[in-house]
């Protein structure tokens, strides 16, 4: 964290930012959905406006001209002043867009703004302002016009000579609703003492305790002591009093009784006694002013609409919900425009003044709900919550230990114990679980930069595209949540440079014009699944067949499912569109895509449906941090393999083992060969070949779908690990994608399928010395 | 000559980044019981409850705007001598007005220095300590 207090702010301003932007963008696209309800109209320009205001206090002069002339044309569009018509929306969007890469750039986390556009953009809203720009040199103009508004000049308000000088008098009519200061109708309930004894009381020997012994004849007295008075040790002076004690009697006695209680030393202390008073909780200290007081501002007195009658205040429940019904029903008369503000005459609408038992008006009640629902959120350092989810996978490992270090002393016959151990691992994969939460993060935040890629690219291929997302509140681990971005961004792309057709030819096949996509997150048998389906001319599978013959992927003899063709796109090298379009080409494919996603221990699929369109769907764990494992023997080593990447296990019999060319050995499996990697050797533990007899062969399949069998000597169980990185507490190995702990405390690893796979084969085929136990 | 560190203030914004600048820059001018408040709704339920010598308030807030807090307060008789400052964003001449019709004590336009807060306190309290 920064000295500077400021510094730290601008890291909460800029997060703000992200949510502000946010809300912006969710906000435009409901009005461009035809919700031009005033208060999406507002919270747009509330936005714009608290991106505009914080920017300001940190000097950020490129963002704040930009989001004041957004700011200035969201305020016509607020007045009703301008209609909320399409164009102007679609420009409110694009206008986002910029003020998004101008809060990025001010934040060093994006490249500079692309001046050209900003300006571009600038003279766009102008135009839609003022019916022109306000200015053809860049900056200058608006620069001006953001003076003026921003009252960089102080406009210093002397409230009393408001009706002259520099404001016009005000011709509206006197207050209705301020009723007359009468601190009436309150009950006292008891007394609040504040004591600072002086050093002469202690020395005429007198004693806080008695006092307060005193005070607690006159009835029940609560006291808190202030020792933020006492200095440190060494200027500690012993004969100094420091203490300030707050004492509060609960008792409406008469004043003369308490001043009774402090009679004899009232000299020699500084003491404060104050009612308590029903109605508010606490009695504010009186800052000795004269009169900090109410303008003159022709106070009426009219009744006041809101006067609480006695029993009210009385119970201490002030009619709060009746207050804020009447100040928002001021406050939606003003957003409507509906003038006066004030009404002089009669206080109408509210209910005869406001009695208990109507304490809650429908409105009223409506909002309180709302405020009620509201979650109430912290911020905390993600270092804290990695640290905690650190501790809580040590203390699995711990439990996994005791338990077995238990079984192992034959303690868990005793019931008391093993019961004691069920108990604690329940409660470990609760805190674990719990933890795991906090780190979750809807998927919205990835969801929500989705409608301007998707606008970008409609605009660049020329095709009319609609945006559905759907599932934006489901929640993932935010390591997961980050990478998701860029496959969903590329398929996304595909999904629209590829999937949907041309308006024209859409319109030819008797779709609507516009093509439509959606994104949707979901919950599925403890992974989070992402679909992206659009309603395009789906797969071209004839043509897919073809490029991947072309390639050399496949064999024209081959013999595949639709959807073993349609799944082809994935594959390395793969690239339909025939030349690589600006959107979804720049030399990735699909491949990319599907090797990120799998980096995530995820999978990836396609379904099509030629004329009617695609769907991809990823699946993806929760959580990066534990992992469903094999645990497997090799040599004297324990090692793990993750589960998803194991298709079946099986013990090899001699004769479908075979090798390739005398050299690599491969393993018959359902009809097909496929490479046999010895895993220990591979791994380096072990120099002669493992034995086939005792040994066990996963068959697995890399993120590529090429499938290998992983000799090992044994499989001990399937077991949920923590994952701990190699990396950071060693250094990356070959083959070793992790390390855990195990329940008896030694360190596995766990393997890199992928690698192993690759390097094994290699080692396979340079040495062709696999013993062949016949 | 009121103590800055006497005056208990509410800070009433929307955002968390001018409620911390506020409060930053009222801790320099010496203020040390600070409240806040995302809204004007929830800041009339806390001062009720809560009273506080000073609300500092943004104007353009969800729920409950400025204006309208500045309502509910001075139209509740206990807390109706509470002294507020209305933030705005702009010099907007008629918001101003109307703060002033609605008894605002004073304002003050964003973006605004340490210095420019602590007048306006003066302005309402008379000089501090």
């Amino acid at each position: 964290m920064s000295d500077d207090p400021f510094e730290a702010i601008k890291v909460t301003f800029f997060q703000e930012c992200e949510e502000l932007l946010g809300d912006l963008e969710t906000n435009l696209l409901a009005l461009e959905s035809g919700d031009t309800d005033i208060e999406t109209i507002n919270a747009c320009f509330r936005a714009v406006h608290s991106v505009k205001g914080g920017a300001g206090a940190f000097g950020l002069e490129d963002l704040v001209r930009f989001a004041h002339v957004f700011e200035t044309l969201m305020d016509e569009l607020r007045s009703g002043r301008k209609p909320v018509d399409d164009i102007t929306v679609r420009t409110l969007l694009r206008a986002s867009d910029v003020l998004n890469d101008h809060v990025s750039a001010a934040r060093g986390a994006g490249p500079a703004v692309d001046a050209e556009r900003s300006q571009a953009l600038i003279a766009e809203l102008e135009t839609l302002t003022h019916g022109a720009p306000v200015s053809a040199a860049p900056g200058a103009g608006t620069a001006s016009a953001g003076e003026d508004d921003f009252g960089f000049t102080p406009l210093t308000l002397a409230l009393d000579d408001l009706g002259g000088g520099e404001l016009p008098p005000l011709d509206l009519p006197p207050l209705a609703f301020i009723a007359p200061y009468a601190p009436a109708n309150q009950e006292q309930t008891g007394w609040k003492i504040v004591f600072r004894p002086h050093p002469r009381l202690y020395a005429n020997a007198n004693e806080t305790g008695l006092l307060i012994r005193e005070l607690g004849r006159l009835g029940p007295v609560t006291v808190e002591m202030d020792d933020s008075g006492v200095p440190l040790l060494d200027a500690l002076e012993p004969n100094d009093s420091h203490l300030v004690w707050t004492m509060t009697l609960d008792a409406a006695v008469p004043e003369i009784d308490v001043r009774d209680v402090f009679d004899f030393v009232e000299t020699d202390c500084d003491l404060n006694i104050t009612p308590i008073m029903s109605g508010a909780a606490e009695v504010l200290p009186d800052l000795g002013l004269p009169d900090i007081g109410l303008p003159e501002l022709g106070v009426s007195d009219l009744a006041d609409p809101l006067e609480l009658p006695a029993a009210d205040a009385s119970a201490g429940e002030v009619d709060i919900a009746a207050l804020v019904a009447l100040a928002q029903a001021d406050t939606a008369a003003r957003l409507n425009g509906e003038a006066p503000p004030l009404e002089v005459v009669s206080p109408a609408p509210q209910p005869q003044a406001a009695p208990v038992a109507a304490r809650t008006p429908p409105a009223a009640a409506a909002s309180q709900g709302a405020a009620t629902q509201a979650p109430v959120t912290i911020r905390v350092d993600l270092e804290r919550v990695d640290r905690l989810i650190n501790a809580v996978g040590e203390l699995v490992i711990q439990q996994a230990m005791l338990a077995q270090r238990v079984y192992e002393s034959g303690l868990a016959r005793s019931s008391d114990i093993s019961l004691g151990l069920e108990d604690l691992e329940l409660l470990t994969r609760e805190i674990q679980d719990s933890v795991m939460a906090i780190r979750a993060q809807p998927v919205k935040s990835v969801f929500q930069r989705m409608p301007r890629l998707v606008r970008e690219v409609a605009d660049m291929t020329g095709k009319r595209v609609k945006l559905i997302t759907a599932g934006e509140d489901t929640e993932v681990d935010k390591t997961v949540v980050e990478r998701l971005a860029e496959p969903i961004t590329h398929m996304l792309r595909n999904a629209i440079d590829h999937g949907l057709e041309t308006p024209q030819e859409r319109e030819a096949a008797g779709k609507p014009a516009e093509g439509t996509v959606k994104l949707a997150a979901l919950h599925r048998s403890g992974r989070i699944v992402i679909e992206i389906s659009d309603d395009g001319k789906g797969i071209n599978r004839q043509r897919v067949r073809a490029i991947a013959e072309e390639r050399g992927l496949i064999t024209p003899e081959q013999v595949l499912t639709d959807d073993e063709v349609d799944n082809l796109i994935f594959l390395p090298g793969f690239s339909t569109a025939k030349e690589i379009t600006d959107v979804s080409g720049r030399g990735v494919g699909m491949d990319v895509v599907r090797r990120s996603i799998q980096s995530l221990g995820g999978r990836i699929s396609i379904s099509s449906n030629p004329g009617k369109g695609s769907t991809f769907s990823m699946s993806l764990p929760l959580t990066l941090a534990v992992l469903d494992g094999m645990v497997v023997g090799a040599a004297d080593q324990t090692l793990v393999a993750p589960l998803a990447a194991i298709v079946e296990s099986l013990t090899p019999k001699p004769e479908d083992i075979h090798l390739v060319g005398g050299v690599d050995p491969v393993l018959m499996f359902r009809d097909e060969f496929v490479p046999l990697i010895d895993v220990a050797r591979s791994m380096g533990f072990r120099d002669v070949p493992t034995e086939l007899r005792g040994g066990v062969v996963m068959i697995v399949e890399t993120e590529a779908g090429q499938r290998a069998g992983l000799l090992v000597d044994a499989i001990h169980g399937q077991r949920q690990v923590v994952i701990k990185s190699l990396e950071t507490n060693y250094r990356h190995v070959e083959g070793v994608a992790a390390a855990t702990i195990l329940g008896d405390g030694r360190v596995a690893l766990i393997l890199d399928i992928d690698a192993l796979v690759t390097t094994g084969r290699r080692r396979n085929s340079t040495r062709s010395d696999l013993k062949m136990a016949s | 000559m009121p103590a800055a560190s006497a005056i208990r203030t509410l800070i009433v914004d929307d955002q968390l980044t001018m409620r911390a600048l506020i409060r930053t820059s009222l801790q320099q001018i010496g203020v040390r019981e600070i409240e806040e408040a995302p809204d004007g709704e929830a800041a009339l339920r806390s001062i009720i409850t809560k009273p506080v010598h000073l609300v500092i308030s943004d104007f353009n807030m969800p729920n409950l705007d400025g204006l309208g807090l500045l309502r509910g307060i001075r139209a509740h008789p206990p807390i109706a001598k509470t002294a507020f400052i209305m933030l705005t964003g702009r010099a907007d001449r008629e918001l101003v007005q109307r703060a002033v019709q609605y008894g605002v004590n004073n304002y003050l336009v964003k973006p605004f220095t340490t210095q420019q807060l602590k007048e306006k306190l003066e302005a309402v309290f008379g000089p501090l300590q």
